[in-house]
Parts: structure tokens; C-alpha cells; sequence
């Protein structure tokens, strides 16, 4: 096996994680997710090569992951959200119920307004770089951001206080 | 449990105000797991395979290529080939108007006809006429696009959405979601989004799916109807007829195609054509 498969194991076998729960952030289902994040991986072994030379892997595949959720919404009814299929939890704990209550949340946001929430706040990517992923405008990013947490303060009440500074 | 312990969980009525809404999208995965369908060595391997195809198919397109080229300079190179040294030009060998040599260059493959042409040789008669104006994703299909249809003064469209896990050399979410997933059984992403109605599912003879639907008018586009097959190996043809969009043109009063129409178009074969 040669440096470069080992090169690429390791990057799918340390990311797939974390790519899969930015997956389920913008989608909201765990076997879409996983259907999401084997697409993105699999474009980059498609490209690994090239990335290796020109890019940043983690960065082509943040951008992957997010351009193919977004396709994906693009086509039929998926520019809607499936309801009632949220995972089933057999005994929901405080953190679960809280965990259902953001979910649910989210998914009654657009498209972007979620992928730009799931890149600015879940991904720590600064608006100028979601603006990048995302090919918007900064300006747009704030807006998006903007409207998102607006949405989330709406859907999750309770929630006011804390997201009082970003709207700001 | 009720909200309001939730919320609290969540950190949601922190005094402080510093927790962001990272600390919700935290929460939000904290209890979310991974399916192990496929393991890390199963999609490299994947991987590998589609990089190997994909390396073939450009390698055979380079060969087809100079092939064609080289086949086109022996016909015109031979003694007696149009264009060689004392050749004749065949169309005037065959009486009939002589053409310029580059004409003999028919040697080479034929080029398929342009995915409009295609499109419009599955559609019933009487629609048209088509033309392709867009790729909105990525063209897994040469076909897949979005094609004007233009009648009475009014345009409308027909999307194309074609998948073919066996041939595509981009890799594409599975058909499962689209056969797993209720067209009608969708909650709106904004308040202006109405669901889609009047859903229809059918299980075909020799295992294919079909689903139907009709999409509502959204912002300035009209109402569709929608129709998508999925076959048992996985490929999949959606269609959608709009009754169009103000970019193009004054709407359709509906969808160019009825949704009886759609649903024998979007079973033939021709989709999945060369």
C-alpha cells in the first residue's frame, strides 16, 4: 500500500465522524447523513491526488459535503424537509428531548440559512470563509446567519438570551 | 419532561449569555450515531473502483478520439480515397453534387444527436418546441437538464433527472432515500412553501417504483407535476413539468404535459440510451 492510501485512510478514518454529524446537522437524518458524508468522501478519493498538491482536504471536503446537501435539496420535493422521521429515541433523557427540540428547530430552516448556521457555528469557519464554501457574498452570510438564529430563537423560545449576541 | 426542562438542558437559559448556538448544535448531535453500513475499507475500496472507471473511460475516449483522427487521414491519404492524389470525390463518383473533401471525414464516429433532440424524440407529439437552458446538477446524464417547452404564447419546462449508479462516474447518494421517502409527507422549509398534494405510489410489474405528484406554485413558478420511477438495480428518472417561470416567458395556464403523460414518459427505456 503506497503513502498515498495511507495518507487517505487516515483522513477518511479520523474525519468520517465529524463529517458525519455536520451531515446530520444539515439534514437531520442519521441514514442520509451517511449517504451524504460516502458521496463527499468519495469525491475525494476521486480527487485525493490533486488535493494533495493544490488544496486543503479538509476544506474540499467541509465544501463537498455541504455543495452535495445542497444539490440534493435542489432536486424534487427535497428542497422540503422529511417530518416525522427524526431518530426514535426509546426513552428520551433530558438531553435527548433537548437534542429532538434543536433538531426539529432546525429543520424548519432553509436550505442555506441551515448550512450557513452549520458552517459558521458548528464548523467555527469565519463568515468569509463560509461565504467561500458557500459561494454568497459575505453580506449574504450575515443575512443568512441573521434570519437563522432569528428562526431557531423563534422555534426554540427558550432560547433568547443565548442567542442575543450574534443578532446583534 | 416538558420544553422548558429541555431548553434548560440545553443550556438554553444560561444566565451568562455566553453559550452560542454551537453549544445547540452540540446538543443537537450529542446522541447521534453513526450507521455502520459501510466501514472505511469498503468505501476506499469503492473509491478506487469509480477511480479506475473513470480512468478507463477517459483512456477510451482518447482512443476513440485518435482513432477517428487517424482513420480520417488514411481515407483522405489513400490513392484512392477523396482528397488523395488522383482520387476522386465520391459524391461526384456517385453523380451526385460534388462535396469539399472534408466531408469524407464521415469515417469517424457519428456524433449522437444533441440531448434536446433526444429529449424531444421520448415526448409525445405535439409538444414542443424544446429547447435545453440549464444543468442544474451535476450531469450525470447528458440528458439531465432543464428543457423550455413553448406553446400558445407560453413557455413551460420539463426537468430531467436521470440516474445511473452504474455508469455514473460521479458519485450520488443512493436511490433508497428516493424510494424510502413520501413526496407527500414533507414539511415546508418557509412559511411561502406549501407541501405537495396529491400523491400517488405504484409498484410496477418487475419491481420498479413509481411515484407521482403535484408540486404547488412557488414564488413566481407554476405548479408541476412530478413523476419518478425507481428501478430495482437503483437507477432512477425523475421528470418534473412546469407549467414555467417568469424567466422564461408568459406561464402555461398548466404543466406542458398531463400528469398520465408523464407517468408512461418517465418508463421509457430511451432515458437510460447511450
Amino acid at each position: 500500500m503506497g503513502q498515498d492510501d495511507s495518507a487517505l485512510q487516515e483522513f477518511i478514518h479520523g474525519r468520517r465522524d465529524h463529517l458525519f454529524r455536520s451531515a446530520f446537522l444539515l439534514c437531520g437524518d442519521r441514514d442520509e447523513a451517511d449517504d451524504l458524508v460516502q458521496t463527499a468522501l468519495l469525491k475525494v478519493i476521486l480527487a485525493w491526488r490533486r488535493l494533495e498538491r493544490i488544496d486543503s482536504v479538509e476544506a474540499f471536503a467541509r465544501r463537498t459535503l455541504v455543495n452535495v446537501f445542497i444539490a440534493s435539496r435542489r432536486r424534487m420535493w427535497r428542497r422540503e424537509q422529511p417530518h416525522g422521521e427524526l431518530p426514535e429515541h426509546a426513552a428520551p433523557t433530558v438531553d435527548m428531548e433537548a437534542a429532538l427540540a434543536v433538531q426539529a428547530a432546525l429543520a424548519r430552516l432553509p436550505v442555506k440559512q441551515r448550512a450557513v448556521l452549520v458552517l459558521r457555528f458548528w464548523e467555527d469557519l469565519s463568515v468569509e470563509a463560509t461565504a467561500d464554501v458557500l459561494g454568497m457574498r459575505p453580506g449574504t452570510v450575515r443575512s443568512h446567519a441573521s434570519r437563522g438564529i432569528a428562526a431557531l430563537r423563534a422555534y426554540v423560545p427558550r432560547g433568547i438570551g443565548l442567542l442575543e449576541r450574534e443578532e446583534a | 419532561m416538558n420544553h422548558a426542562d429541555a431548553h434548560e438542558s440545553a443550556g438554553l437559559t444560561d444566565p451568562e449569555g455566553d453559550r452560542d448556538v454551537r453549544v445547540l448544535l452540540d446538543v443537537a448531535v450529542s446522541d447521534v450515531r453513526r450507521p455502520g453500513r459501510v466501514s472505511d475499507g469498503e468505501l476506499i475500496a469503492r473509491g478506487y473502483r469509480m477511480r479506475r472507471r473513470r480512468r478507463s473511460a477517459v483512456a477510451g475516449a482518447t482512443v476513440v478520439a485518435v482513432a477517428a483522427a487517424v482513420v480520417g487521414t488514411v481515407v483522405l491519404a489513400r490513392p484512392g480515397g477523396a482528397g488523395g492524389p488522383g482520387g476522386s470525390d465520391l459524391g461526384a463518383a456517385a453523380g451526385g453534387t460534388p462535396r469539399p473533401a472534408v466531408s469524407t471525414a464521415s469515417a469517424a464516429p457519428t456524433p449522437l444527436p444533441l440531448p434536446a433532440e433526444r429529449v424531444r424524440a421520448l415526448l409525445p407529439a405535439g409538444i414542443g418546441p424544446l429547447t435545453k437552458v440549464t444543468f442544474p446538477h451535476e450531469p450525470r446524464s447528458e440528458l439531465n437538464g432543464r428543457y423550455t417547452l413553448r406553446g400558445a404564447g407560453a413557455v413551460g419546462y420539463l426537468e430531467v433527472d436521470v440516474l445511473d449508479p452504474a455508469k455514473d462516474l460521479v458519485p450520488d447518494p443512493s436511490a433508497a432515500t428516493l424510494r424510502a421517502t413520501d413526496p407527500c409527507r414533507v414539511q415546508p422549509s418557509g412559511s411561502s412553501v406549501r407541501a405537495n398534494q396529491d400523491c400517488t405510489n405504484q409498484q410496477l410489474a418487475g419491481g420498479g417504483l413509481l411515484k407521482t405528484w403535484v408540486v404547488p406554485p412557488l414564488g413566481g413558478t407554476g405548479e408541476s407535476y412530478t413523476a419518478l420511477l425507481v428501478l430495482p438495480d437503483g437507477r432512477s428518472v425523475s421528470l418534473i413539468a412546469c407549467s414555467g417561470n417568469p424567466a422564461y416567458g408568459p406561464l402555461m395556464a398548466r404543466p406542458p404535459l398531463t400528469r398520465a403523460q408523464l407517468a408512461g414518459l418517465v418508463a421509457e427505456p430511451g432515458w437510460f440510451g447511450a
